[in-house]
This record gives C-alpha cells, sequence and structure tokens, in this order.
C-alpha cells in the first residue's frame, strides 16, 4: 500500500514508518524517540487534532503538524 | 581522609531517576508519573562502606541532544562537569528506546553503569532479562534495581564503587559501518590537531556528534583551530544521510543484543490502553475531564470542613486564654490581635491545602495529567499553545512556583515565555484562603459556586491573555509537539501522603514565618503611632490605607482592603491574615468572619471583585523571583506584575459594577 | 458469555446513570417532582453533569459491546471506576459534614438527615461496586502499581 502522513491513518492501524520529513532537529529527536524508518507504528487514539501511537512499547502523543511529518506505510488489514 | 566519588544519575524522562535518588540519599524530591518531572539538577549525598557518594539527580533526557532548557542541564552536566560514574538508569519494561541513550553514553569514554529499573513491572510482564548477558554485550555493568522498594540499590552502589576504583574509561563503541567509520577516523585525525579539543573531550564523540550536526558541538569546532578543516570535510558529504544512518546504526545495534539477553512477551492490549481509549474520546474526554475537575474541587471543600473546624475551635479558645490570662493590654493585643488574629486566620485553611495537595500527588502519579494536556490540546492549538503548556496550568492549582519552572521541558522559548507569564493567573493553593473566607461569608449556601467560578475565571484569563500575546507581543505558531504518555500506575498511599506533606509543610512554615512576620508589621502600623485607637483610620495603617482608597474605591472596596492587599504581594495569604489583624479577630477566623460580614463598607458585590482582584492582581514575591530566573530578565517580571494589575483592576471593576446591578447594589 | 454480562450490565447500569443526571437536570426547571424526591434528586447542575457523564461512558460500552468490539469493555471498566469515584467523594463529603455537625455544633444527626444524603451519586455507585466485584481484577491486574 501507498505511504501516507501518520495523521491521516485511523485508529487502530498499524505501518512502517517510511521517512520522517522534518527539520534536522526535529528528526533527530524523533529518531531518539524510536521514530526511525522501519519502525512499526500502531495509531491508538486519533479523535481529536492530535494522535497517540504506540511505538516500542511507548505511547506518545503527537500534534497534528508532527504527526504531518512522518510518512508511513500502512500494513494491509488482515480482513 | 575518606574518598568522594561523584554519580551523575541520567536517563530517559519517567524511568524512576529521581526515585532511585531519593532512596539512595534520604532526599524527598519531587516524584511524579509524567515525562518532565525533574527539572533542575539536584544534589544528595550518601555513606557508602567508607566511600562518601555525591549523587546527582538530573532531569530526563531522550537522548545527548539537547531540545529543552531542561534537557540542557542534563546534557552539560555529564559533559562539562565529570562526573566519576556516569548511571543511566533505564526502564526494563521498555528496554529498545532506552538504550539508545546508552549507546550515545558509550561513545562518551566515561565509566558508565545500567541501572535496570522497573524490573518488578518488566517481570510481572513476564518478559525475562539476563543482565549477565547484557553487561557482556554492552560492556558495561549492569544492575537490576526496582527504585520503589529499593530492591538492588545496595548492589548499585557497591558497583558505583568498584568502577570508581578501577576508573576505567568506557571504550567499547559500536560501528557505524565502513563509509561512516571513515569519515569519523578523518575527523577525529582533524579534530587531533587542536590540544584544546583533544585534551578536552573524546574525539570520536566528537566526531560523531558533528556529523549528526549537534549544534553545540560545531560551536565547540566553530571556536577551535580546526574549524575550518571540519568544516571543509562535512560539506563533502550528505549530512542528512549520514544522520540517519548513525541513528540506524544505533538501533541495529540494539536490535542486535536484545533478543541474546532479554525474552519479551507478546504485548495485549494493556489497562493503561484501556483508560485511554476513554479518557481520550473525541465526545467524553473533555466532560471526564471536567468532572473529574469538579470531584476535586468538591473534595476539597467537603472533606476539610470538620478539620477547619477542629482548628478555629482551638484558636477561639487561644483567643479567650490570651484575653482573659494576661494582664498587660499591649501584649495581649500583640498576642490577640497579631498573632492569632492573623496566623490563626490562616491556619484555618490547612486542610483545604492538605486535601488539594492529596489530590494533585495523586492526579499526578496515576498517569492522568499527560492525558489532560493531550485531552486540551485543541485547545490549546487555538490559542496558541502546544497542548504539553496545559501541564503547567494544572500544575499551577497548587503554587505558581514550581508549575513555571516546569515550563522549561517546553522547546521553543516564545511557547515557553506566554506559558509563563500567564501561569499566575492560575488560583494557586494560597489564594484559596481568600475566596473560601470572603464567598463563605457572604455568599453562603452558594460559596462552592463562587469559588468554582474563580478558578474558571482564572483559566479564562489566562487563556485569553495568552492568545492576545500571540497576536500581539509573541507571534507565532503553536510549534508541533511530540510528549510521551506513561503508563497509568495506582498510586500508593505511602506516596500520595508524602507528597502531600512535603507540599503542605511548606504552606506550614510560611504561616510560621513570613505570615506571621507580615501579620505582626500590620499589627504594628495598625496599633502606632501611640495613643491612637487600634485599627483606627489614625493608625499608620489608616494612612496607608487612605493613601490607597482612591485606587480601590471604584472597585467598592475600602482603606482596609487596600492594606491587606498591599501585604498580599509578599504571599496571596497574607490578605487573610492582614485581614484579621485590622479587624482585629482576636479569636480566631469565625470572628473574623462575623467582623467582615459587619462592615458596612463591604457588600457582596464588593466581596467578589476582592476576590477577583485577589486572583488576578499580581505574582506573589516568590512567583516574580522564579518569573525573572526562568525569562532572564526583570523586563518580563515587571511586565507580569503590571500586566496583572491592570487586568485584576479591570475585571474587578466590572465585576464589582455588574454584581451590584444584579445582586441589588451594597 | 461472559462478554454478554458485560454488555448487558454496562447498558443497564449505564442507562440508570443516564436517566437520574437528566431527571437532576430537569430538577433545576421544575421544582418539587414528587416522583424525583423519592428517589433523592434533587436540582443541582455539576451533579446532574457528572451523572450523565458517567451515564454515556457506561452506554458507550454498551454499544461498542453490542457491535462484538471487544474493547468496548474499556468503557465498562472506566464507567464503573468513575462510578466508584464519584460515589466515594459523596460519601466522604457527607461523612465530613455529619461530623461537623456532631462534634462541633452538637446537633444530632437524625434519620431524615441520613436519609437525604442517600442520593443517587451513592445508591447508584453501590450497584457499580458489584461489577467491581466482578470484573474489577481483571482490569486492575493490567495496570501498574508503584
Ligand atoms: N513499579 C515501579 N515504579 C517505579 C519504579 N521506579 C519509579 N517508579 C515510578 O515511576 C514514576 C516516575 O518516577 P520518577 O522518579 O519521577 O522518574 P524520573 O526519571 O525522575 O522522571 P523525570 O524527572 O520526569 O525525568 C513514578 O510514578 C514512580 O513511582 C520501580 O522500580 N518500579
Ligand atoms: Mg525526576
Amino acid at each position: 500500500m501507498a505511504s501516507c502522513p501518520l495523521s491521516l491513518l485511523s485508529a487502530g492501524t498499524t505501518g512502517k514508518i517510511t521517512g520522517v520529513h522534518a527539520g534536522e532537529g526535529l528528526r533527530r529527536r524523533l529518531y531518539a524517540l524510536g521514530l526511525i524508518p522501519e519502525a512499526t507504528v500502531t495509531v491508538v487514539t486519533r479523535d481529536r487534532g492530535s494522535i497517540i501511537v504506540s511505538v516500542c512499547g511507548c505511547r506518545y502523543a503527537l500534534s497534528r503538524g508532527m504527526a504531518m511529518k512522518v510518512i508511513i506505510a500502512p500494513e494491509v488489514a488482515a480482513r | 581522609m575518606k574518598k568522594t566519588i561523584s554519580v551523575a544519575l541520567t536517563g530517559n524522562p519517567n524511568v524512576g531517576k529521581t526515585t532511585v535518588f531519593n532512596t539512595i540519599t534520604g532526599s524527598r524530591q519531587h516524584v511524579g508519573n509524567w515525562p518532565g518531572v525533574t527539572v533542575e539538577k539536584k544534589t544528595g549525598r550518601c555513606e557508602y562502606a567508607d566511600t562518601s557518594i555525591e549523587v546527582t539527580d538530573l532531569p530526563g533526557t531522550y537522548s545527548l541532544t539537547a531540545y529543552s532548557a531542561d534537557e540542557v542541564i542534563a546534557r552539560n552536566f555529564i559533559i562539562e562537569d565529570n562526573p566519576d560514574v556516569v548511571v543511566q538508569v533505564v526502564d526494563a519494561s521498555n528496554l529498545e528506546r532506552n538504550l539508545y541513550l546508552t549507546m550515545q553514553l558509550a561513545e562518551l569514554g566515561r565509566p558508565v553503569i545500567v541501572a535496570l529499573n522497573m524490573v518488578d513491572v518488566a517481570e510481572g510482564r513476564g518478559d525475562t532479562i539476563d543482565e549477565k548477558r547484557l553487561s557482556e554485550l554492552l560492556a558495561m555493568p549492569v544492575v537490576r534495581t526496582v527504585g520503589t522498594s529499593g530492591r538492588g540499590l545496595d548492589r548499585l552502589l557497591e558497583t558505583i564503587i568498584a568502577v570508581a576504583a578501577k576508573g576505567e574509561k568506557h571504550t567499547h563503541t559500536i560501528g557505524y559501518g565502513d563509509e561512516a567509520e571513515a569519515l569519523i577516523s578523518d575527523l577525529v585525525r582533524i579534530l587531533d590537531d587542536d590540544p584544546a579539543l583533544a585534551g578536552g573531550y573524546p574525539l570520536r564523540w566528537l566526531a560523531v556528534r558533528a556529523i549528526e550536526g549537534d549544534s553545540a558541538v560545531l560551536a565547540l569546532i566553530e571556536k577551535s583551530s580546526v574549524a575550518g578543516a571540519v568544516q571543509a570535510r562535512l560539506q563533502q558529504i550528505d549530512l542528512d544521510e549520514y544522520e540517519a544512518l548513525l541513528a540506524d546504526k544505533r538501533y541495529e545495534a540494539i536490535g542486535a543484543i536484545l533478543p541474546q539477553a532479554c525474552t519479551m512477551c507478546v504485548r495485549k492490549m494493556t489497562g493503561s490502553d484501556m483508560i485511554d481509549r476513554v479518557v481520550t474520546n473525541k465526545y467524553l474526554g473533555i466532560p471526564i475531564f471536567l468532572a473529574l475537575m469538579w470531584g476535586a474541587f468538591q473534595l476539597t471543600f467537603a472533606v476539610a470542613e470538620p478539620f477547619m473546624a477542629g482548628i478555629e475551635y482551638v484558636f477561639g479558645w487561644l483567643g479567650e486564654v490570651v484575653a482573659g490570662s494576661i494582664g498587660n493590654e499591649w501584649l495581649a493585643s500583640l498576642l490577640g490581635d497579631g498573632v492569632i488574629g492573623g496566623v490563626g486566620g490562616v491556619f484555618v485553611f490547612v486542610p483545604n491545602i492538605f486535601i488539594l495537595f492529596l489530590i494533585l500527588s495523586i492526579l499526578e502519579g496515576s498517569g492522568y495529567l499527560a492525558r489532560a494536556a493531550f485531552i486540551m490540546d485543541r485547545l490549546m492549538y487555538v490559542i496558541g499553545l502546544p497542548g504539553k503548556s496545559f501541564i503547567p496550568m494544572l500544575m499551577g492549582f497548587g503554587c505558581n512556583v514550581p508549575a513555571i519552572m516546569s515550563t522549561r521541558t517546553i522547546e521553543d522559548d516564545r511557547d515557553r515565555l506566554i506559558t509563563i507569564l500567564v501561569n499566575p493567573f492560575i488560583s494557586c493553593g494560597a489564594r484559596l484562603p481568600v475566596y473560601i473566607l470572603f464567598a463563605g461569608v457572604f455568599f453562603g449556601r452558594d460559596a462552592g459556586n463562587v469559588i468554582f467560578g474563580l478558578y474558571a475565571l482564572g483559566i479564562v484569563v489566562a487563556i485569553l491573555s495568552a492568545k492576545l500575546f500571540r497576536c500581539t507581543i509573541l507571534p507565532g505558531e503553536s510549534s508541533p509537539f511530540i510528549m510521551e504518555m506513561p503508563p497509568y500506575r495506582i498510586p500508593t498511599i505511602k506516596n500520595a501522603m508524602l507528597n502531600m506533606w512535603e507540599k503542605g509543610s511548606m504552606y506550614l512554615k510560611k504561616a510560621g514565618g513570613i505570615i506571621l512576620i507580615g501579620s505582626l508589621i500590620v499589627w504594628f502600623l495598625a496599633s502606632y503611632p501611640a495613643g491612637v485607637e487600634y485599627g483606627s483610620e489614625e493608625s499608620f495603617a489608616g494612612m496607608i490605607g487612605h493613601l490607597l482608597e482612591p485606587l480601590v474605591s471604584p472597585l467598592g472596596l475600602d482603606w482596609k482592603i487596600a492594606v491587606a492587599l498591599i501585604f498580599g504581594f509578599v504571599a496571596k495569604e497574607i490578605v487573610v491574615s492582614s485581614l484579621g489583624v485590622l479587624y482585629g479577630a482576636d479569636e480566631g477566623s469565625a470572628a473574623l468572619s462575623d467582623a467582615l460580614l459587619a462592615d458596612p463598607a463591604l457588600s457582596m458585590a464588593g466581596a467578589l471583585a476582592v476576590m477577583v482582584f485577589v486572583l488576578l492582581y499580581m505574582p506573589c514575591v516568590a512567583t516574580l523571583g522564579v518569573i525573572k530566573k526562568e525569562t532572564g530578565s526583570w523586563r518580563w517580571a515587571g511586565f507580569s506584575v503590571l500586566y496583572g494589575l491592570v487586568v485584576a483592576w479591570i475585571l474587578a471593576f466590572a465585576t464589582f459594577h455588574l454584581a451590584s446591578y444584579f445582586l441589588g447594589g451594597a | 458469555m461472559s462478554e454478554y454480562h458485560k454488555q448487558l450490565f454496562a447498558g443497564f447500569l449505564g442507562l440508570l446513570y443516564l436517566i437520574v443526571g437528566v431527571a437532576a437536570l430537569i430538577a433545576l426547571v421544575v421544582p418539587d417532582i414528587k416522583l424525583f424526591e423519592l428517589f433523592g434528586i434533587s436540582g443541582d447542575p455539576a451533579m446532574g453533569f457528572v451523572l450523565v457523564v458517567i451515564g454515556l461512558t457506561l452506554i458507550s460500552g454498551f454499544f461498542e459491546l453490542s457491535k462484538k468490539i471487544h474493547e468496548g469493555v474499556a468503557y465498562l471498566h472506566v464507567g464503573i471506576g468513575l462510578a466508584l469515584v464519584f460515589g466515594m467523594i459523596w460519601f466522604l463529603s457527607v461523612g465530613a459534614e455529619f461530623a461537623t455537625l456532631a462534634i462541633f455544633e452538637g446537633e444530632e444527626i437524625t434519620l431524615e438527615m441520613i436519609r437525604e444524603a442517600i442520593v443517587p451519586q451513592l445508591y447508584l455507585a453501590v450497584i457499580a461496586l458489584f461489577g467491581f466485584i466482578a470484573w474489577g481484577k481483571e482490569f486492575s491486574a493490567g495496570l501498574l502499581r508503584d
């Protein structure tokens, strides 16, 4: 499936990060948090502007602006 | 002579550094279940096996690159203060991300020890960690610890002493692949030409950081004699690519280590996820938050009642004893009017303050605080602040000083400045006595609603001010943010109680110290010059009050309130104690209530105006000091005083006149 | 099977909370409704709001579970938790009030006063308590302790 920004995924979707399109400062921070290319991300909640994702066992809240910068390839749902 | 070893406690946020620190050193630093509790370095000592160990607790940081003020502190301490041993506290239930920092620390060339904290959580989940194997793979000592129960901390101390005695620097670092390694060794060769750099820092680390574009390291190189050569070499490559490569290699190394040392259980949907699903729900999130706030508020007032009645009873009795048994009129007035009237008036509210702090500490310990910030993100976005800014606001309900300090975790300077400037409008615990007194006296059954309204007004003014600042003096967009959501924990009664006592006892000390002094000064001003009637308009207090009366009379207030407000600048409770002194309420707070009610100069509308004014008028001395410290200039501190006064005056004026109209005047 | 029980419980308790909460809001505008007084419901905006929120939380659980979304139990658990928290808050508040009256104001606590203190927030929490006894363990087992 094609890649899209993290902010467009619906709750419960899992996918792999394919790129982080942010300035270098921000990107380094995301890397330190475990949001690196190839990492598996699950969207926990996305009811409001910001979303909560789960990456390698940690939960993070990302504001929408932040979530736009993380590009992800959603896994095709099992059913 | 005994040896002293200096140890730095570092690690990701919310992994239990402060908990470990407190247990080792017997300190009582603030612990909470959200990232960014500690924002300042704190030092403590402990003696173990004939060695004196100086431990420094640092703010949490995800990597050695600093983004916010608290992370700068953590990083600078490790890099510049040269601690003998660096202990990285690691969340054992979350190894992968935690080890990223370990990889960076390893490059520093310092002795590093890994404290596998929260192993109880990992074990409870069924994970197994072979710390011996992990220690071999990382080439550093690994100790299993549980900060909360103290398990393994002796082992940790023994390891610290052993490592310090050996004094071996950590040399094992990960390889970044041929291409990157070639670049690194080129840079190391260039950097080696500058003796100043070569002497002070591990060169491999400098080279790696330079490739990653660490601005602090680049600035350091900029000043050195090899700046040109380094620049030239870095220009030949695509830095972006290398940066991603380095991060990748670190995770690759972690990925190679972990399966050899631990087995992780498959994660099901946890209790935390369940709660999050509900409390961050699109429609239910905010209502649940409001309901909880109301519940907290209800508890603060209702449960304190019998305790307050008890304290009132004791002070009433004391007042009678003083009045009845002390012959010397002067002394009787000093003790009765000054001490009992003043301090007693503030003392009654101790139960409220304690319960307030208890609730705040449960809120912090449970992990809901971070969710509240998430829920409020939409609203904060509208006013141009990141959701993170909501945490200092909630903390402000306790005391504005730590709340303003906690803004250090906000990365963007302008976001941070705005968050600091609006914080004094959040009603802190010290203002509560004023509300309870006035609302209780003038509004009886509706007191609760009136006080809830004041809290809400504080938040509304804070939010509107933030919007105003955003549109005028500090323009900009709210910066994108990312915040860790800690797992929910059931707060222990012991922890919550300790936390409550720690903060509540500050209030007690304040009542015995600065408020006592303030009360005595007001008593003196009310009794002299010699011969005047106590608390009359001819006394010094009366003179000061009359000087200010033109300013407060449009708000429906008289000179006594003006004097109390002046002293309230030192600490807001003093408004209550000053009134107690001025009204000569020597039988405790019940007497003050009666006196206020009997004063013809005060009306319901006037009482509302007093409360609104006290809520908003200016930060207290301590808050002012911290604003100065955190913004780095008196300019902003002065600004917040002026702005507060203007807003308070206008709103109190409006309140008085609207209320007079609706409530039928004085 | 047990999921079905949970669904029923969530629906039943949620409906009760919702009805009582709305009633408390109605009582604000229409005073003196005999039926309401019988159930200890008086007009109170804050209380009404809280009861409605708890009701809606539980009912969301009912709907999710009836759609066979297993995660719906989250609403049930949190709903029960909220019910207990607010029941406890009321209990403590009334206890404190009675203590003040009895100890410092020398008043006697009459049966009438106790009857007045039994409000929906309290007696519905007792029902929620049964839910907690039945399923509380499986939920809190997933939570961390300090
Ligand atoms: N179960 C368990 N909980 C722990 C342990 N150590 C700490 N905690 C809890 O983890 C939370 C965070 O603890 P802190 O000591 O404040 O963490 P910190 O690393 O100082 O956090 P920051 O100052 O925000 O970086 C608190 O709720 C502690 O009670 C442990 O070993 N086991
Ligand atoms: Mg800490």
